[in-house]
């Protein structure tokens, strides 16, 4: 039941994400679609490129305003209250405390408020001069949305850690990092197919890099810094099978660099196939060394 | 300016500190709820499997999944909830887990469109927000999890997803990748980001892993990765910004050969409708030591995708050679944003094989089915009639175009001629690869210049029309100088070839003189040779077409159509632009390109003779070079031609151009 109805809850927060993010978006998506497989691949791969030209397709459309979308627009205000309440709160905002009126009625009262201002001051023939900052709007319901999702996610897959037995790290390096690297997977093998060879060899290694050097970086500086003493603590310690794994990671970088010395650069066949079936076996390892079965 | 960096600094700030106050806040939360289990969720969580109820002991906080700071008790739901029944719930669960990873790409998706709009609407150059804003984007799911492992108890299953992402994607998908790799170059990589790569991701793990070994990760550790990233920002943002971008994001646009033969996508092309048949004849272009160019003429790709040992020796004479990557087109200068990262890297041979993909067709059809019913096109009082040949000419070019930007060699900044065999049916438009890098409407230069006929042609979004009858090859010419935007009036013949210090010599011109006038067109219309009359042209035909026949290519001429003459539907093309047009093409795009200080500009002409000729000025050329440049297109042009007038590779190309199945044959002359 309690299931049930968060999963209601998400639907319907998915639902008006898109609903906001396409009021502003809606242009730049079509455009994407008009430009037909090629685009939306390149899209998909160099996402950098194509979001930029995107961006200046989106803005020589001008997002045109009529009616539709200020139907739209003036409807945001209390689902995004609502969900900046929810984020904030959790269910407790949606349960009356102390004989008091549950919170989320506050948000929700400032939203209409706001979706009355923005109905009446609009009109369906002028955009208004704001309207631009829709963007950042959407761009602040995006946060919210993806972390919502990060949080359930990271806790289902603490679940399944708990539940299986196994250390979090494990499920991390199996199942959070395909989830989370499925989108590398799809775009490069999808350029590499259209015989771009070197655009999906960058996309292999930037994907990584900045998740490195952005992503978690940036993550474990604000958790750090957030923490009491500034200093986060491992708790239990990282197990020897993610070194294991790095190490894999560093014999597979030290493989490719000599490759590419010694061949010129060009990588035959057989070694991607090799490199497939090294990643079969660097896992196998890892999960041998994680269930203890190769002592380190 | 300024209001443009106040705006950034805000909403990065908006972001950072949305970050950490909800970092802080689920810290509090999870420090205080685990304060009062008064016990490290492991030691206890390994109690669970003896645990009698295990509801129970889920529901008093035995063994808590609490970490990111979700909504959902998962923990009681799997025990409590589904406790007869863990199989299904066990099933649900993952379901829900697929639909969570489904659901975060979904929104990141949408996030990096946000974000691309807000860097829009700060205008921000594109290299400044590929490398803040939208890299966050790309990044938000890997961020945003990261975020809500760190802040909760789940640091562990941050640092294996980064390790197993790293050597999932670095191994396995790089396996993968290489298998895939396919055409004559295979899988060759370019030096040095390949090396830069490797070396920079492989010190990153290092560190990393160097971070984790005492199991406290101390503020300045990552602290570190984040500000080696902030100085790659800073290079981007410097003075060699966009090269510092290709570096970065390694997208270095340097290609090696590489042809990709879609035999598959080709079969699918054919089913779209009048056959389309992609590629097939790249000409190859290789200057020798000395700078003149050598063409070599493939025409199958059979012979194309043989082995290549040619990498080595071509970028030794391109160092040699000063004219390489050369360019032209009607481009503003913020249309080459993306441009010159092409310059960057090492310098290797960019040889795109055009190629028709199903997707240029799909796109070539939607572009004549929208300028079919374009109203605009009705306002002018324009009529197009959709033929086999004008699609044909719409897909290769659009194929070419689609390609060449799909390739990353380069992308198609500016207006895309379009020729189609019938010179009647004249179309110009902005293929949809185009427009999306040429957003701002071409005003015309001079008003006058905009006649009603031409000027609803010109509007940015794909617009395409036939021409009607009374269409003369003038009305080109104001195209072309509307798309070059060179106000400059036309002048003879004789002054445009020895702009061009081309034949006829009648005098021989100084460079000086090429710096001072303007490369024109020939004559004063675009010279179109006939290679045969207009015979079995549409009834509306004009007669007064200026068609320019020159005697010595006559018989050649003659002797050509009459091959096409068997297996040719009715419309086939009659008339070829020339090898001329493509010179003062070049020439006045050369000129134009110095005009505008432009360091790279394309234009892609497709014209019944099928050769694609696509031309790149390296940033930064003089006067003296653009001569040398637009002689050495020449010489190159004609060196095609000669190689083209041979029999053998005549018959190869055009008797094969002339079979409805491979109407979009190609050659592309490719200058380097």
């Amino acid at each position: 039941m309690q299931l049930l109805f968060y999963n209601f809850l998400f639907f319907f927060y998915l639902h008006r994400l898109s609903t906001t993010a396409a009021s502003a978006t809606e242009a730049a998506i079509q455009s994407v679609e008009n430009t037909a497989a090629a685009a939306a691949e390149e899209a998909a791969s160099n996402a950098v490129e194509a979001v930029v030209a995107q961006a200046q397709d989106a803005e020589a459309e001008a997002l045109p305003w009529n009616r539709e979308r200020r139907i739209r627009i003036a409807c945001n205000p209390p689902m995004s209250f609502l969900l900046a309440a929810f984020a904030s709160g959790g269910v407790s905002v949606f349960v009356p405390q102390n004989g008091s009126a549950p919170m989320f009625l506050w948000p929700l009262l400032a939203g209409i408020v706001l979706s009355l201002a923005i109905w009446f001051t609009t009109s369906d023939e002028r955009s208004p001069r704001w309207w631009p900052l829709v963007a950042v709007w959407a761009f602040g319901v995006c946060i919210i949305w993806i972390y919502l999702i990060a949080n359930e996610l990271v806790d289902l897959l603490e679940t399944f850690a708990n539940i299986f037995g196994v250390s979090q790290q494990i499920i991390g390096l199996t199942v959070l990092a395909f989830g989370n690297s499925f989108g590398d997977l799809v775009a490069d093998t999808t350029i590499a197919r259209r015989g771009a060879f070197v655009t999906a060899l960058a996309g292999v290694f930037t994907g990584p890099i900045l998740n490195l050097l952005i992503s978690v970086s940036l993550a474990l500086t604000i958790g750090a810094s957030s923490a009491p003493d500034h200093t986060l603590y491992i708790n239990p310690p990282i197990h020897h099978s993610i070194f294991v794994a790095w190490g894999f990671l560093l014999l597979a970088l030290c493989i490719t660099l000599v490759v590419a010395v010694f061949r010129n650069f060009t990588f035959p066949r057989i070694f991607g196939y090799a490199y497939v079936g090294l990643y079969v076996i660097a896992l196998t390892v890892v999960l041998l060394v994680e269930a203890g079965f190769i002592p380190l | 300016m300024l209001r443009r960096w106040v705006t950034l600094a805000v909403v990065m700030a908006m972001a950072l500190t949305a970050a950490v106050a909800t970092a802080a806040a689920d810290n509090n939360n999870n420090s205080s709820s685990s304060s009062g289990s008064g016990s490290s969720p492991v030691a206890t969580c390994a109690q669970l499997p003896f645990a009698q109820d295990k509801c129970a002991f889920v529901r008093a906080g035995g063994c808590t999944a609490g970490g990111g700071g979700g909504m959902i008790d998962y923990m009681s739901v799997y025990y409590c909830t589904f406790a007869g029944l863990p199989g299904l719930g066990g099933v649900l669960m993952a379901l829900w887990m697929c639909l969570l990873f489904f659901m975060i790409m979904y929104a990141a998706s949408l996030f990096s469109v946000v974000l691309a709009v807000v860097a829009q609407a700060m205008r921000m150059s594109p290299e400044l927000a590929g490398v803040t804003l939208l890299a966050l984007g790309n990044g938000a799911p890997d961020f945003f999890t990261a975020i809500a492992g760190v802040s909760g108890s789940a640091v562990q299953l941050v640092i294996g997803a980064l390790a197993g992402a790293g050597l999932f994607v670095t191994v396995f998908v790089f396996g993968w990748v290489v298998v895939l790799a396919r055409g004559r170059s295979g899988a060759q990589a370019l030096r040095l980001p390949l090396l830069r790569d490797i070396i920079l991701y492989g010190s990153a793990v290092l560190g990393i892993m160097g971070m984790c070994l005492d199991g406290k990760v101390y503020v300045w550790e990552p602290l570190l990765f984040v500000v080696a990233y902030v100085v790659f920002v800073g290079t981007v943002i410097g003075d060699n910004y966009r090269e510092g971008l290709a570096k970065l994001l390694g997208r270095s646009q340097q290609r090696v050969r590489k042809s990709s033969a879609k035999e598959e996508e080709e079969g699918q092309a054919v089913q779209i409708e009048p056959p389309v048949k992609a590629p097939a004849a790249a000409a190859e272009v290789e200057a020798t030591a000395d700078g003149i160019p050598m063409i070599f003429l493939n025409d199958e790709m059979e012979d194309v995708t043989s082995p290549q040992p040619a990498t080595a020796a071509s970028e030794q004479q391109q160092q040699l050679s000063p004219m390489a990557n050369i360019v032209l087109s009607p481009l503003r200068p913020s249309d080459f944003a993306l441009e010159s990262k092409q310059h960057s890297g090492p310098r290797t041979p960019r040889i795109p094989t055009l190629m028709a993909s199903t997707a240029a067709v799909a796109a070539a059809s939607a572009v004549t089915n929208a300028a079919l019913r374009s109203p605009a096109l009705s306002a002018t009082g324009l009529s197009i009639a959709p033929s086999p040949a004008l699609f044909r000419s719409v897909a290769a070019s659009t194929a070419a175009a689609v390609h060449a930007a799909d390739e990353g060699d380069f992308a198609l900044p500016g207006p895309m001629l379009l020729t189609t065999p019938q010179r009647h049916s004249f179309a110009l438009a902005h293929s949809p690869v185009l427009r999306r890098r040429s957003s701002t409407p071409m005003t015309p230069r001079t008003p006058a210049m905009a006649t009603p006929r031409t000027a609803a042609q010109l509007t940015p979004r794909t617009s395409i029309t036939s021409l009607p009858p009374n269409f003369t090859l003038d009305d080109v010419t104001r195209i072309l100088d509307r798309i070059f935007g060179i106000e400059t009036p036309l002048t003879t013949a004789a002054e445009g070839w020895s702009a061009l210090g081309e034949q006829p010599p009648q005098h021989q011109q100084e460079e000086d003189d090429f710096a001072l006038e303007p490369p024109m067109l020939p004559t004063g219309t675009l010279p179109v040779q006939a290679r045969h009359g207009p015979d079995t042209f549409d009834t509306t035909a004009p007669a007064t077409l200026p068609i320019i026949v020159e005697g010595e290519e006559e018989e050649q001429a003659e002797h050509r159509d009459d091959e096409e003459e068997q297996s040719v539907v009715s419309d086939r093309p009659r008339f070829w632009i020339t090898l001329d047009d493509v010179k003062s093409i070049v020439a006045r795009s050369l000129h134009w390109s110095r005009r505008s200080r432009t360091s790279k500009a394309m234009f892609v002409l497709t014209w019944p003779a099928r050769f694609a000729i696509q031309v790149t000025i390296p940033p930064g050329v003089d006067g003296t070079t653009e001569v040398q440049l637009a002689q050495a297109t020449g010489a190159a042009v004609e060196a095609a031609a000669v190689e083209a007038a041979t029999e053998a590779a005549m018959e190869s190309v055009f008797s094969a151009a002339a079979t409805p199945s491979s109407a979009t044959r190609y050659c592309a002359i490719i200058i380097l």
